[in-house]
């Protein structure tokens, strides 16, 4: 989170847009933790944060690796957004705001270097240096 | 750091809980409790004014709706005040807007229950 944190910082990116990356870390680190190591048992999780300034205005690109079992999330289907309260289903809705908060979303397994998840997230024109 | 600080303030029938901090999940439990721990003490009839909450993952918007079904279920509510951009963005984008009632500050909250009752 403090990697993002910096690395947003020094692309210059407002808070808003700070805030939702950090949600996005936070969806995808717990989806690694409940699906790829879901028998609880410990493992690599290895996160890069990226700023790539040209072409401008630029994009952050967050890469997360794990060597857990495969796991698409990019495969859950949409959750109900349309139903009351009472109805909805609690959870289901973090692959939801990361495929919401980002631009592009890539997923591939290879049994050598295992789940990999790259997110774009373009930095709106007016933040861009 | 992974910490949420919270201040009840108890208004007739009306509780406000003042969350400050981020919620998200290694902090969503926490905010599951402060809400859950009124509404297991019969103040069914909450506010939680996210003046300070600068952003919420699904894990927030868990604990949300776990405590809205828990209090409604009782014949109260919970509703939210002081909602800001980014946590209001990601309760848009989640269809919660339109399950939780927002209101632009605590006063307005409190002053919907009496409106409500």
């Amino acid at each position: 989170m403090q990697a993002l944190e910096e690395v947003c910082r020094h692309a210059n990116l407002d808070r808003e847009t700070i805030n939702d990356l950090l949600v996005v870390l936070d969806e995808v680190c717990a989806n690694v933790f409940k699906h790829a190591y879901a028998g609880g048992e410990p493992g690599p999780l290895h996160v890069t944060v990226a700023h790539r300034p040209t072409p401008r205005p630029g994009v952050i690109g967050i890469t997360l690796i794990d060597q857990g079992v495969p796991f698409d999330p990019l495969s859950l289907p949409e959750p109900d957004l349309a139903s009351e309260a009472e109805d909805r289903p609690i959870g289901g809705l973090g692959v939801h705001l990361m495929r919401q908060l980002t631009d592009q979303q890539s997923y591939r397994y290879t049994s050598a270097a295992g789940n990999q998840l790259t997110l774009i997230k373009n930095i709106p024109a007016a933040q861009a240096n | 750091m992974t910490q949420l600080d919270f201040v009840a303030t108890h208004h007739e029938e009306v509780t406000v809980i003042s969350v400050q901090g981020s919620v998200d999940s290694l902090t969503a439990d926490q905010l599951t409790e402060a809400l859950g721990s009124q509404v297991s003490t019969g103040r069914i009839r909450l506010v939680a004014d996210f003046g300070a909450v600068e952003y919420t993952s699904s894990a927030g918007l868990r604990s949300l709706l776990g405590s809205v079904k828990e209090s409604r279920r009782l014949g109260g509510d919970l509703r939210m005040a002081a909602v800001q951009p980014a946590v209001l963005r990601v309760l848009s984008l989640s269809g919660f807007a339109s399950i939780i009632k927002i209101y632009d500050d605590v006063a307005s909250a409190i002053a919907s229950y009496g409106a409500a009752a």
